[in-house]
Order: C-alpha cells, then structure tokens, then sequence
C-alpha cells in the first residue's frame, strides 16, 4: 500500500523535492518536463503548506501547467547554464561560485570525498563533474531516503547520525553557493520555467539549511562550516 | 479585489454582543478598502480561512489573542495563497468594547497589510514548536516561522566601509566577509535594530517597513475614521504580552522598541497624534537591555518639544491620559518619515510647526542626526570620508581646478562611518556630533573644506588635491624631494606612460636638499 501524501515523512518529502531540482536542471526533453508536471501535483497535494517555502513552490504548479515548449526550454537552458561570451550567467558547478586561486582540484577531490563518505560514487556514465548541481542535489537526497529508512525503522541514533552529515554537505558545499546561483538565475530567468525553478529551489535550499541545523541543535550536534574555513575558500556574490 | 479582515466571531462576541447579533458569516463591516467577516471558531480552527480568503487582495486575522500556535494558521494562510508575513493579526482584546475604535484598528491593519511589498525566502526563520519529542522531530510536518530581516545586496554600502548592522546587532548574527554582509538566521532573534541601524535601508525586514509603519500610523491617525478626540501612538515590543486599552491610544507594534529612533517619536506628531509612547517589553524592562537607549531617545524627543515651544509630556514611555492634539501647522509632512534618512526632515518640519522661534541646536546621544566637523588645518581633502559616507551627507565635490568637501545636515545619521574611514584622525581632521541643528539641517550642502588640485604637467589632467600632496611631502620628507616633485607633476596614468629622465628621482637624494620648499604647479 502507498502512503498517501499527507503521510509522508519530512525526510521523504525532503528527497522528493531534492530529486525535482535535480530533474529541472537537467538538460530538458519532453519525457522529463511530463514528469515534473506530473510530480509537481504530487507535492502540492502533500504537507507543503507547512513550510516556508511553498510560497516560492505555488507559481511552478501554473507554470509547468502551461506546458512549456520543449524547444523554449531547451533554449533557455542554453542561455542560462552553457553558454555566455566568458562564460554563462549561472554556471551550475560549485567551482565557478567560489574563489580558488588554485583552481578547482581541491574542490572537486573535496567533493568526490563526501560523497564517498556517504557511500556514494559519481556513475562513471555520467558526464558531469562532481561539483555540478545535480549531482550535489542528487547526493542531498540520498541522505534524505537514508535519514527516512532510519526514522522509519525507528533508529534515531541513525536518523541523527545522518542528519549531521546532511548538515556537513549543506555547509561544505550546497547551501554555500547554490543560493547565490539561483538568485542569478532567477533574475536573468525571469518568469519563465527556469526562473521561477531556480526561486524554487533557492526558498528550499535556504529552507533546508535552516531546517537541518535546527534539527542538528536540538540534537546535539556540532556545526562544521568546513572546506571553505578549512583551506582559506571564500564564496563570491 | 479588496481586502477582507477575518474576525473570530466568539472574540467579538465576548466584548460586543449586541453588534454582532444575528450577524451571519458575511460580511459584517464595510471598510475604506475591504470588509469584515466575523467566522465562527476562527481561532480553534484556522482552516476556515481557506473558505473565506478566496480572491482577497490582502488578509489581516482578528483572533481572540495574538498567542495562538502560529503553524497551523501559517500553512492554511499558505494554502489560501498568501505569504504568511504579509498577513497582519490584530488582538481583538486591543480593541475594548468600543465599535469605533476596533473599525480604525482594522482599517489601519489593513493598511499596513497592503503596504507589505513581499518577503524573500531569507527571511522566513523555523523555530521549534516548545514540545517536541526527539522522534517525533524527524517526523516533523508543521513548523513556526518568526521573519528576519535579510540583506538587499543592491542597496548594501559596506564594501564602502559600512558595518552599522555588524556594530548595531546585539547577538553577533550579521558579519562582514569578502562575499558581503551575511545574516546568519540561527543566532538572529528577530529585534529590528539592524533595520533602524542601516542608512540605506538595505537591511530589510519585510514586517516593519517605513512604508508599512507610515501606511499604519497615517490611518491610525485621520480623523475622518473610528473615534472622535484626541489620539495617542503607542510604539509596543513585539515580545510584550500586554495588552493596550487606554483611552485614545493605539498600538502599533515593532519587534522591539529599542529599534525605534527618536524621528519615529515625533513623526506621529506630524500627522496630528496628540501623544507617542513607546513601552518596552514589560515590567522586567526591555529583554535586549535597551533600555537605556530607549530613555535616551525620549529624552531627546522631549528637549526637541521643549525647545520648539510643544508641551515634553507628548512623548513619553507610559500612556496618559491625552492632551488636545497640537494644531497643525502650515509646513509640509515630508514623505516616508519613519525611513532611515528622513531623519533630519521629520526635525525641520516639526520645528516649523513650533510656537518657539523654531530653532534648537541639542548636543544628545538620543538624536538621530549628526553634524561632521572637519579641521581645515588637519584635512588633507583626499575624500575618504565622502567616499565611505553612505547617506552622501559628505560629498566631494571637484571642479574648476579646485575640489570641495560638502556637508548636507539633513541626510547624516551619525553613522561615524567618515571618522572611521579618515586616515588624518590622529590629527583630529574630521569629528561627529550627534547634534541636532536647526540651522545646519535647513542650509543644504555647504563646503566644510577645500583645495586646489594639482594639474598632471604632460596631459593637464588633475592629479590630486594640493593640500594632499603637502602631507604626502611631509610625510615623505625632505629626502624624497625629486619623488615629491613626480608625484605632484604627474598623474597616475602619465607616470605609468613613463616620465621624462630629468624628472626621475635620484636614488639617493643629498641631505643638503633638507628643508627645501615644495613647488607646486597648478
């Protein structure tokens, strides 16, 4: 039997929303833009309304409604992630967001080493780098199906354990930069389907942050700001 | 659409019986822009709003008290379509049992409610509910949301050298990095004087802006709506669980009072309040230990009145019984009084209205404006200081072989940031004084200091001031007389061309050049 929406659990509903960025920010093609109209619904139905930042999530609902041309998209996306004069207004990879003045290495080795210690590995398949956002996304949401199977098996110990290092990732890497391309995007997106994603997913993130590190207090757990205090990383606007 | 006002009709009841009797879910009472309903367990069930609030424009919540768990009513108003922080929530215990007085509570509410521009998703902060068991935490569906303000990165001045909400924050939640000012909302408890501190308003929290404030205190205050008499604004902390009923006084609620600089004392006096209280949070004072500057601010909101001929007892931190409201007088209410910079406006026009001669000249901690002293002897007019500013009250002004320092009085805020940025404080070259002079905020942009300017030898392009480029000798000394000499010949732009080899500094220059005046060609 399947749970109706009403009834799923933060975690769950966590990852669901994690794998919908995810999705948006892939290269669009019609089978993916049927999925998300469709999977949008689903979230609407759900708890949503509980959070912040379903005030962000409404307007997608009527966008996506409007069925998007995929061509559109596919234009859009070019112009936003892939293709610029120097370089595209938003980038989608964590390096092209921070200062290294050494180039990306020490970032994407970082990166590749959370992942590990999450027991997870980049699908040599894939061509993307492991900085990339939906990789990050998707890694993000993982945690979130691991935390869920923890809290339904009634394993606090290990929900908590996994919530710290979804507090770690956030921290390190996702909440570090990925807001700050999404308010790039969403002002150069407009009120198209990227723009209002991207706003989206920057309320959720944002949310997310807040979230996992009020949860981590009334745990106990420490904060670790990590990569960006540990090798002098700084964040650009 | 309009805005509707959604009241609990058991609350109304309670204080109004005979008003509300026979009176059905519709529309009750007809506002200026919008309506009343009066709903049925509104406070036990807040799901009805969701019936109700189809095709409004704007909400505001009448319950039977503002204590009410706030997460059930956040996620209905979600699900009818609103932005929880632009929702207004009147106390209906605030309203007594006077008709009159609870209709102009809701038109100012609704006021307020349509002068909300929108919030981002930086400023919605989660705050646990008070019970909540380890399990069912990561279970957690419904959260509380307090609103924080957060950074407007177009208006922010700090890499100009700001940090007024850095100094201004009492629980270290906003820092300055190399990627701006950050708000870190974990730490931040919510009390607006980060807001009050800005100069530019760029720190924003959506729920109590100028604008909201001034849409608030204006209803509030015309008289072609609720009660005749005299009217009192009472500025309360958002924390205070008291609950207001004095004659002719009405609230108008602030995350904290200590955020409320002494121009917001008197603005309401503008717009014909007879009196302004502000009150802390409670008995026990305020819970920030603002206290001290709260009494401040009144103190010198009522040397201010004394001075201009008003009665002092019209700012106040207690409700009294109210005076007459003042005449209005002829000058003209400036607009957005309660923004950062009116400051100096919200003096000027309240000293025309003065019975005394309208002048004053306080020296007080509590003002909200300043005057910045400059020392022509010690200012080397090299323009940090109108750099840095950021109201641009210190302006620097280049022109005809010349450049100019101006001050413009009615734009400072005290801020200090000049002094901060000056490189000549050691000398005393620039000061502030938190002082509040009629004549200086009525005179506009006068010159504080000035110099002529060196003009580049090769291309007639102005290299620097002179008075700059004597410290620079000076500082430099008798020793490094060739190097001077380039340095006032020559702009950046020229010298990076090349220079001709009779100008080149020796490497080494006699000790028998000591003492040599500096020829300066302009």
């Amino acid at each position: 039997m399947t749970a109706r929406p009403s009834q799923i659990g933060l975690a769950r509903l966590r990852q669901g929303l994690y794998r919908f960025i995810a999705a948006g920010l892939m290269p669009p093609d019609q089978e993916r833009v049927a999925a998300l109209a469709s999977a949008i619904k689903v979230i609407d139905a759900s708890t949503i309304d509980g959070f912040a930042f379903a005030t962000w999530w409404r307007p997608l609902g009527a966008v996506l409604d409007g069925a998007p041309s995929v061509g559109d998209l596919e234009a859009d996306y070019v112009r936003l992630f892939e293709a610029g004069v120097n370089k595209p207004p938003c980038p989608l990879v964590e390096s092209a967001y921070l200062s290294l003045p050494r180039g990306p290495g020490a970032l994407l080795v970082d990166v590749d080493r959370e992942y590990r210690r999450f027991g997870l590995a980049v699908n040599p398949l894939v061509s993307l780098p492991a900085d990339h956002a939906v990789l990050e996304l998707e890694a993000m949401a993982a945690l979130c199906a691991r935390e869920d199977e923890a809290a339904d098996r009634g394993d606090v110990d290990e929900a908590r354990h996994v919530l710290g290092e979804e507090e770690r990732f956030l921290e390190r890497h996702l909440a570090r930069w990925f807001p700050v391309m999404a308010r790039r995007g969403a002002m150069v997106g407009g009120g198209g389907f990227y723009g209002t994603l991207l706003t989206a997913a920057r309320a959720f993130v944002h949310h997310d942050r807040d979230l996992v590190a009020t949860l981590a207090k009334h745990h106990g757990l420490t904060r670790d700001r990590g990569l960006v205090r540990d090798c002098g990383l700084q964040a650009v606007r | 659409m309009s805005a509707l006002v959604l009241a609990c009709a058991d609350g109304i009841r309670r204080v109004m019986p005979e008003e509300i009797e026979g009176v059905t879910a519709e529309a009750w009472l007809w506002l200026r822009t919008g309506d009343v309903r009066v709903v049925p367990g509104l406070c036990g069930d807040p799901d009805v709003i969701t019936r109700h609030a189809d095709g409004a424009s704007n909400l505001v919540l009448a319950f039977c008290s503002a204590d009410l768990p706030r997460s059930p009513v956040q996620a209905t108003v979600r699900r009818a379509g609103f932005d929880p922080l632009g929702v207004e929530v009147v106390d209906l215990r605030v309203a007594g049992e006077d008709l009159e007085r609870l209709i102009l509570i809701f038109e100012a509410a609704v006021a307020r409610a349509r002068s909300f521009a929108g919030s981002a998703p930086e400023n919605a902060r989660m705050v646990l509910p008070k019970a909540v068991t380890r399990r069912a935490l990561l279970r957690l569906r419904i959260a509380e949301y307090v609103a924080i303000p957060s950074i407007e990165p177009s208006r922010c001045v700090a890499d100009r050298g700001c940090r007024a909400c850095v100094e201004a924050c009492p629980r270290g939640a906003i820092a300055f990095s190399h990627a701006g000012i950050s708000i870190d909302p974990a730490r931040c408890d919510p009390c607006g004087l980060c807001t009050t501190a800005c100069p530019v308003e760029a720190v924003v929290d959506p729920t109590v802006t100028p604008a909201q404030l001034d849409a608030q205190v204006r209803t509030l205050l015309d008289p072609s709506i609720g009660p005749r008499g005299p009217r009192g604004i009472l500025f309360t902390c958002r924390r205070s669980r008291l609950v207001e009923k004095t004659t002719g006084w009405y609230p108008v609620v602030v995350p904290c009072t200590g955020m409320a600089p002494a121009s917001w004392l008197l603005a309401p006096l503008l717009y014909g309040a007879a009196a302004v209280a502000v009150r802390p949070c409670g008995d026990g004072g305020c819970q920030l230990g603002r206290d001290d500057v709260v009494r401040e601010r009144v103190a010198f909101s009522r040397l201010l009145l004394d001075a201009i001929g008003w009665s002092e007892e019209r700012v106040t931190t207690a409700p009294f019984g109210l005076p007459a409201a003042p005449v209005p007088g002829r000058s003209v209410t400036p607009s957005d009084v309660f923004a950062p910079g009116a400051a100096g406006h919200v003096l000027t026009a309240l000293a025309e209205r003065g019975t005394d001669g309208h002048a004053f000249a306080l020296e007080h901690p509590g003002s909200p404006v300043g005057l910045v002293d400059i020392r022509a002897g010690a200012c080397t007019v090299c323009g940090m200081c109108a750099r840095t500013c950021p109201t641009e009250a210190l302006a620097f002004a280049p022109g005809g072989g010349a450049v100019d320092i101006t001050f413009d009085g009615v734009r400072c805020t005290a801020c200090g940031q000049c002094v901060v940025s000056c490189p000549e404080v050691p000398r005393g070259a620039i000061a502030v004084r938190r002082l509040a002079d009629r004549v200086v905020l009525s005179r506009g942009a006068t010159r504080l200091v000035g110099s002529d300017v060196a003009s580049c030898r090769r291309c007639g392009q102005p290299v620097a001031p002179l008075t700059m480029l004597r410290r620079v000798a000076e500082i430099l000394g008798p020793e490094e007389r060739r190097m001077t000499r380039l340095l006032e010949s020559y702009c950046l732009d020229c010298r990076a061309i090349g220079i001709p080899v009779s100008d080149e500094p020796a490497a080494a220059t006699r000790r028998s050049d000591a003492g040599a005046a500096i020829t300066i060609r302009t």
